[in-house]
């Protein structure tokens, strides 16, 4: 049996023995992460048991492959988790009230979801070539034209904007291919 | 080809639309088709930077109460429990009692000294020992695999006070840069403040203070602390009013300092 469908079968039975493992290899790594990134280690111990029930009730409705060790993929799941935690105090700016009480009480659900539409994302990114991912990952983190010029030596902002403009339209196609991509979309 | 809404998103996203470009784009926003462009860029735009967020809203709902009742299904609260079980029984068999031998210590430090404070004013010194506690820091120091014995060395020596010895060690993992720097900074700090040579810790604390650690602001209290420790009262209360006003790492202790100090 495959490493993640053994960690996976481990979760749906509650096999002690093979999660107390995971708790051993990964859980100090997100500790590091947490601590790291202003959490204390209850944080990560929450995070991590977050983690582990996602990847569970995800693979229950719809079970999935792994490409990585079940460890990277749990630890990913982790950070990405973390992610979410530390930017909730902007969620709720211009919400109403009924629509925060809806999220509150299906926060786990939510979170599933976005995890979902993350993976897909990145994903797609990985099908791109090596130059449009690394043009793409530059922009979304908001670099500017003109570092993006001088970081991957274009000879001018001009080339630079049209080759984020061919490679971010090739992302989206890629996305809207998705077979996954309906049910993620926002109304 | 780049059309007009490709170049109106672009300034949006770059935050440089001007004021006759809002009302173009919450005008092309009443179009189904550039509201779906615009939301899916706004999503790879929030998932793709790593310093933010993509919140689901306005997903249909069957799917979310499809999937929270998966959460809430009897298999998942046994395997929440489960995993209860398993970190407990982790955290006893991890518990060391050390820390818990110095935090006892420190409350019977703050129990004598609080009975001192019945009698007379608090000292600056007295405060420092009732609220600097060595052992809460070991307790942050994550360990990975092959640093774990080095990291245990330096937790054993600083917590022994042999500070002399733990320096260099601290020094020789901040510059491997490959474990939790922030903490290490003021174990480095700190093992200067024991040792008397406050200019040095000061410059400790300010590097970290300076840095863009997110446990930079740590730097503040203990920089307050070491003022405390050195005697200069008006130097601390001017740090940790500063804490107390910018609500930084251990406001309310703080604000409980300022106020013994004050009376």
């Amino acid at each position: 049996m495959s490493d993640d469908l053994k960690y996976l079968n481990a979760l749906l039975s509650r096999n002690s023995a093979l999660i107390s493992e995971l708790y051993e290899e990964t859980l100090p790594r997100v500790k590091k992460f947490v601590v790291q990134n202003n959490g204390s280690a209850q944080d990560a111990e929450d995070i991590f048991q977050k983690a582990l029930i996602q990847i569970t009730v995800r693979y229950k409705r719809n079970p999935f492959s792994i490409t990585s060790s079940f460890q990277a993929f749990l630890f990913t799941a982790c950070k990405n988790l973390w992610r979410r935690e530390i930017n909730k105090s902007s969620r709720w700016v211009t919400k109403e009230i009924n629509e925060e009480q809806f999220y509150e009480k299906n926060d786990d659900a939510f979170a599933m979801l976005e995890l979902e539409r993350l993976e897909l994302f990145e994903r797609a990114l990985d099908l791109s070539s090596d130059n449009c991912k690394t043009i793409l990952k530059k922009f979304f983190n908001s670099t500017s034209y003109e570092e993006m010029v001088k970081e991957l030596s274009y000879s001018s902002e001009t080339v630079v904007r049209q080759r984020v403009f061919k490679c971010k339209k090739k992302l989206i196609e890629l996305i809207k291919g998705s077979s996954r991509f309906n049910s993620l979309k926002e109304l | 080809m780049i059309t007009p809404d490709d170049l109106l998103l672009e300034r949006y996203f770059r935050d440089s639309l001007n004021s006759e470009e809002i009302k173009q784009f919450e005008n092309r926003k009443r179009d189904p088709k550039f509201l779906e462009q615009f939301v899916l860029e706004k999503q790879l735009f929030e998932s793709l930077n790593e310093k933010s967020w993509n919140y689901a809203s306005n997903i249909d709902q069957t799917i979310i109460c499809e999937y929270q009742e998966l959460f809430e299904s009897a298999d998942i609260k046994k395997l929440k429990s489960t995993l209860n079980m398993i970190s407990s029984e982790k955290a006893t068999k991890n518990f060391n009692w050390r820390p818990f031998f110095y935090a006892a210590a420190a409350v019977v430090i703050v129990i004598l000294s609080i009975s001192g404070f019945n009698n007379e004013s608090s000292s600056p010194e007295d405060i420092y020992i009732s609220y600097f506690d060595k052992s809460e820091l070991t307790y942050s120091i994550v360990r990975s695999g092959n640093t774990e014995p080095f990291l245990n060395k330096i937790t054993e020596l600083f917590l022994n006070g042999e500070y002399e010895l733990a320096i260099p060690l601290i020094e020789e993992t901040i510059s491997n840069n490959e474990n939790d720097i922030p903490v290490l900074y003021i174990m480095k700090g700190v093992s200067l403040t024991e040792m008397g040579s406050y200019e040095d810790a000061s410059i400790v604390y300010d590097k970290l203070i300076a840095s863009d650690y997110l446990d930079a602001q740590k730097g503040y209290w203990y920089k307050a602390l070491l003022h405390l420790k050195k005697g200069d009262v008006e130097k601390a209360l001017l740090i940790f009013n500063k804490i107390k006003n910018e609500n930084l790492y251990n406001s309310d202790k703080s604000a409980e300092i300022i106020e013994l100090m004050e009376n």
